[in-house]
């Protein structure tokens, strides 16, 4: 249930890492969830997919590579060109 | 030739934690209570280990040579609040609608009015919830996780995220401990094992037994806390 607010946190953090990078459309961002983190990928995805409806987001992918540790990571940003 | 070019996507690398967010207002709050000298404990716990009557019992118990505050998460009631406000001491509910944890936001924003230097110690009780609180940094200097004699000994197995997130562990409902042939040797291994070095109390807040070790625990770490250096 939490993956929710950590979806929306997801989407907050990508459009102002996006501004930081000179704007532009994102097409994927790229995550490392640990194991430890709390996060459950699939749990996580279906909440992105939700959360991403009616934001500028809303066609972006989400990539997760799934790591040991606690980390809860935005690791890049894809643009569309 | 131009327009291939177009179509390979540009990927910027950024290294940036989700919770930053959550993370900054968290490490703001943290500066801030201990500017104000207020010792913050939060309780984590699955719903029914006695997180209330835990803190009913040391509310009335820290009231008599300290001034303690709460904030306490439900989803949907405040009767936790009107059960803690019979300690004496000052009890807000924050209601979570349906989110199933607290968030340092929500912690800034419950505060509201208060004047945290007024008190010696605030607590903080989560929403019932061994999994989703554990991400949430809420500027707490302990997180003490609960754990009931009678929820069986390999919950520390089942949820380790919770467990290694915390810095203490209780053991409540101790009262009960020999109907329910409760295995200390057992939840010992089994929290060592998710949390290496992590202490353990046991304790009944119904009874009292064992209340008195974790009343020193708390005024102990409230005075080293008061001596440390500010947090980063």
């Amino acid at each position: 249930m939490h993956e929710l607010s950590i979806a929306m946190s997801i989407l907050d953090a990508a459009e102002e890492e996006a501004e930081n990078h000179g704007g532009g459309c994102v097409s994927a961002i790229y995550l490392k969830i640990g194991a430890l983190s709390g996060v459950v990928p699939g749990a996580l995805t279906a909440a992105y997919e939700l959360a991403r409806e009616n934001t500028s987001l809303s066609e972006c992918r989400l990539v997760i590579e799934e790591v040991q540790g606690a980390e809860l990571l935005v690791t890049a940003l894809e643009f569309e060109s | 030739m131009s327009t291939m070019l177009r179509a390979v996507p540009r990927i910027v690398e950024v290294r940036r934690n989700i919770l930053k967010r959550n993370d900054e207002i968290a490490h703001a709050l943290r500066a801030r209570f201990h500017q104000a000298g207020v010792f913050v404990v939060s309780l984590v716990s699955s719903p029914g280990s006695g997180k209330t009557a835990f803190l009913e019992r040391t509310l009335a118990l820290l009231s008599l040579d300290y001034r303690p505050c709460a904030l306490v998460g439900d989803l949907a009631t405040d009767n936790d609040a009107a059960r803690l406000k019979r300690s004496g001491a000052p009890v807000r509910q924050i209601t979570t609608g349906t989110l199933c944890h607290l968030e340092a936001a929500m912690v800034e924003s419950a505060l509201g009015d208060w004047s945290v230097s007024d008190f010696d110690f605030l607590f903080i009780e989560n929403v019932g919830n061994l999994v989703c609180p554990s991400s949430f940094d809420l500027g707490e200097s302990l997180r003490v996780v609960l754990l009931s004699v009678t929820e069986g000994e390999d919950k520390p197995l089942k949820y380790p995220t919770i467990f290694h997130s915390a810095d203490l562990a209780v053991i409540t409902k101790l009262d009960l401990a020999e109907a329910v042939e409760f295995d200390r040797g057992a939840i010992e291994r089994n929290i060592e094992s998710v949390a290496p070095g992590m202490p353990v109390l046991y304790l009944s807040s119904k009874s009292g037994a064992g209340m008195d070790a974790w009343l020193e625990r708390l005024t102990s770490l409230r005075a080293g806390a008061a001596n440390s250096a500010p947090p980063e």
